[in-house]
């Protein structure tokens, strides 16, 4: 029996297939998986919000909050490394709270490199690394063919690179910080119509919360919204109801106050 | 005696022996001893727990004995230095000494620190004689360690160990005439454990009260009744007295440090020549260690500056390291040593010194059948970052830390690649481990921690500074905010704020206190920020 006979069809095709599906069964019963299958299960898919597109090999851009570029990075590195490019300024505590394990992160400080010098230095970063986080002053400093050659090569070795500079070809999302009153605790202020509300205590004696909403930067995309509290962060698909209510209102009504 | 097959045994005594490895270059660094003693000319007391565990033969002079309390010993002897017992010191100094004993003898046993033990009829032949090898023994452990030592010969162990405090050789079969006249407590210098001790204290009290004063009046009662009697611990004892026990205890030996050290004179104030210095240290260390097949689980770097400090740190390494690996993380050291993080540049190196710690047998570490999870992912990353710290140079590659504290940023340690991070601080009592510290700042922490903070001002309705009062009392409500630099530039109206978290940290210091106080402050367009009162105000945080 050859080859081609057995594809085509009949009773040797059907055997195959019997035994392949077997043996996938026996797999799967033992818990093994091919790698490729592994990624696809686990892997975002193509989900449309920034949490999907930071698991992707690639580009992510993130701008307008330190806060959720950390949580995509504490995301992204799940059981990998990840890389610090840069990131000057940076608050560690807050790393740590938002769930990125200092133990197996990679603090470079590039100085005064040249973008010759951060070229290699990013290259031989997305090699070893996972997830690459590289802040917007050293991005700055490369050209738009560098990192276009970064992120070509960042897809090949399926690292994941978030920014919060300019990249060319990157996914873009934005993050608007909500307005904090109502998660800190304040909710329920009443705003005079007229004057200034006098300065209060947080009532809670500390703040509780601070929460950003993330959409990409073109089209209509998903929205999604981060609070971060003490106890780390929390993510919360489309726009949640009090998010709703308060966001656009708190800050319709602070520009009439005001 | 008829036994013609019993065996010779040798041992070397250094009397106080405690005092002596204390006093060595070993316990210089004993914050106590303030500099070198001499315990042959000064009075020094080593105490532990229960007393006087050792002094000097001044002291000894002066009625201090072992087992006295520390405030009989001081004023019999008000000139009294004391030290602090450290058992580990001590079996780590006696080392020097067994290295010197093998010089002459093979294979010398450690009964206890500061005693010896090792066969004597074969070195006895070679020597020339007992007596010649006795001299022979104390004479190489004098010259190459300086500890001066008495050496006996018996045919039994407690006869050794007591013909050594004694200084003589007992002829052979004569062992146990020459301890019969010996008081009974003298069997406890032949134990080496506590517990040992402790039993064999009990019984030698029941001896006494039996009438049973000397070791002859033990030696000369049947050994089955005494065995019957008192167990295996009374025939142990009977044992010793009758000079019928050879077996000595044996105690592990401690791998002695490698250690390679270089005076550097002139002082060597630039890294580059530091680095210079250290290659050849380096090439000294690692060849070595190759000598004597042994890997090092981690390396300490000490140096002396010219201004008397010392700084040492340790460096964790992989198997046998090669002279190229303990010179980088030398020079790195150095580097940031000799920059000075934070408190400007220090003073020229005086003294380099490399000590390999944590030795083991070269080739014999075991790696697991299944290699770690995670350990080719940190191999991989390890390597990326030795290159991209060839790239950028010594000190680019960092890996953060954090630690107990009270604000964001003296929580964060930034450690060179490669550093060893240091044990976690223990948990103060009554808490979990990782609670945060009573009066800190609380979490959600801001992601954003200027590098250098930013310079504020915070004021209430009227216009006028907020301050904070010695008690953590704000004296008004802040009203406006102006910071004064950075991309947060600008005046703005305060929402909300929480605070003030007073930290009051160093008072202990010369220079005195570091008083400061945190304030979270919520803006009205809904920025929140930490402020800290350190003088004035300061921009120290940012919920970005």
């Amino acid at each position: 029996m050859t080859l081609e006979s057995r594809d085509s069809g009949g009773p040797g095709a059907s055997r195959l297939a019997q035994a392949q599906a077997a043996l996938a069964r026996a797999e799967s019963r033992a818990g093994l998986r091919v790698a490729r299958a592994l990624e696809v299960a686990q892997g975002p898919g193509r989900r449309a919000g920034v949490r999907g597109a930071a698991l992707r090999p690639g580009v992510t851009r993130l701008t307008g909050s330190t806060t959720v570029l950390l949580a995509l990075a504490a995301q992204a590195q799940a059981q990998g490394w990840c890389a610090l490019v840069g990131a000057e300024g940076l608050g560690w505590c807050a790393a740590a709270e938002e769930g990125l394990d200092l133990g197996r992160v990679v603090l470079v400080r590039p100085g005064e490199a040249d973008r010759r010098g951060l070229l290699a230095v990013l290259g031989a970063l997305l090699e070893a690394v996972g997830t690459v986080l590289v802040t917007a002053e050293v991005a700055a400093r490369l050209r738009p063919a560098d990192r276009r050659a970064l992120l070509a090569r960042a897809r090949e070795r399926e690292a994941r690179l978030l920014t919060d500079g300019d990249w060319e070809g990157a996914r873009a999302f934005r993050a608007h910080r909500l307005n904090p009153l109502p998660h800190a605790g304040l909710g329920g202020v009443v705003v005079p119509l007229r004057g200034r509300p006098a300065p209060q205590e947080l009532p809670a004696g500390r703040l509780v919360a601070c929460a950003w909403e993330v959409r990409e930067t073109t089209g209509w995309g998903q929205v999604e919204v981060l609070r971060r509290d003490s106890d780390g962060v929390s993510w919360e698909t489309g726009v949640p109801q009090s998010c709703a209510t308060s966001a656009p209102a708190a800050r319709a009504r602070t520009q009439v106050v005001g | 005696m008829s036994r013609v097959d019993a065996p010779r045994m040798l041992a070397l005594w250094v009397p106080d022996w405690p005092v002596v490895a204390l006093c060595g270059r070993w316990g210089g660094d004993a914050p106590e001893a303030g500099g070198a003693l001499r315990p042959a000319v000064e009075a020094v007391a080593v105490v532990g727990g229960d007393g006087v565990l050792a002094a000097s033969a001044p002291a000894r002079g002066l009625g201090v004995s072992t087992g006295m309390r520390l405030r009989l010993a001081r004023s019999l002897c008000p000139g009294l230095r004391v030290l602090r017992a450290r058992p580990e010191v001590e079996v780590r100094a006696f080392e020097p000494v067994m290295a010197a004993l093998g010089e002459v003898v093979a294979d010398p046993v450690v009964a206890r620190p500061g005693l010896a033990l090792m066969a004597a009829r074969g070195p006895a032949r070679w020597a020339g004689g007992e007596q010649a090898l006795a001299a022979k023994v104390v004479e190489t452990v004098t010259d190459l360690t300086g500890a001066e030592g008495q050496a006996g010969v018996a045919d039994s162990l407690l006869g050794a160990v007591m013909a050594a405090r004694q200084g003589v050789i007992v002829p052979v079969g004569q062992a146990a005439e020459f301890l019969a006249p010996l008081p009974i407590d003298r069997l406890l210098a032949a134990l080496t454990t506590r517990q040992a001790r402790q039993e064999a204290r009990l019984l030698i009290d029941t001896f006494s009260r039996l009438g049973l004063r000397r070791l002859g009046d033990l030696a000369g009662l049947p050994q089955k009744d005494v065995a019957a009697r008192f167990g295996p611990t009374g025939a142990l004892l009977h044992a010793l007295a009758a000079a019928q026990e050879w077996r000595s205890p044996v105690c592990a030996r401690p791998e002695a440090d490698v250690q390679v050290e270089r005076v550097l004179d002139p002082p060597v104030g630039r890294s580059d020549q530091a680095a210079f210095a250290a290659r050849s240290l380096a090439e000294e260390l690692s060849e070595t260690l190759v000598r004597r097949a042994l890997a090092a689980g981690r390396l300490q770097v000490r140096a002396q500056h010219e201004d008397g400090v010392s700084r040492s740190r340790c460096w964790r390494l992989e198997g046998v390291p090669a002279p190229a690996d303990i010179t980088d993380r030398v020079r790195w050291q150095l580097e940031g040593w000799l920059s000075g993080p934070g408190d400007g540049p220090v003073a020229p190196l005086t003294l380099l010194s490399l000590t390999a710690l944590e030795l083991r047998a070269a080739g014999a570490e075991q790696k697991g059948l299944w290699s770690q999870p995670g350990a080719q992912d940190r191999q991989r990353v390890a390597r990326a970052a030795e290159r991209v710290e060839s790239l950028l140079g010594a000190g680019t590659v960092l890996s953060p830390l954090v630690e107990q504290g009270w604000d964001p940023r003296g929580r964060v340690r930034l450690l060179a690649w490669g550093e060893e991070v240091p044990a976690p601080q223990p948990a103060l009592r009554g808490t979990r481990s990782l609670s945060p510290w009573l009066g800190a700042v609380p979490a959600p922490s801001p992601s954003v921690v200027p590098a250098q903070a930013v310079p504020a001002r915070l004021q209430d309705a009227a216009g006028r500074e907020v301050e904070v009062d010695a008690h953590g009392q704000a004296s008004a409500e802040p009203h406006v905010l102006h910071v004064e630099g950075g991309p947060w530039q600008g005046s703005g109206e305060v929402a909300a704020w929480a605070g003030p978290w007073p930290v009051d940290e160093g008072w202990w210091r010369p220079q005195g206190a570091h008083r400061r106080a945190y304030m979270q402050v919520l803006m009205r367009d809904g920025q929140a920020l930490l402020l800290v009162r350190r003088g004035r105000w300061w921009l120290e945080g940012v919920y970005d």
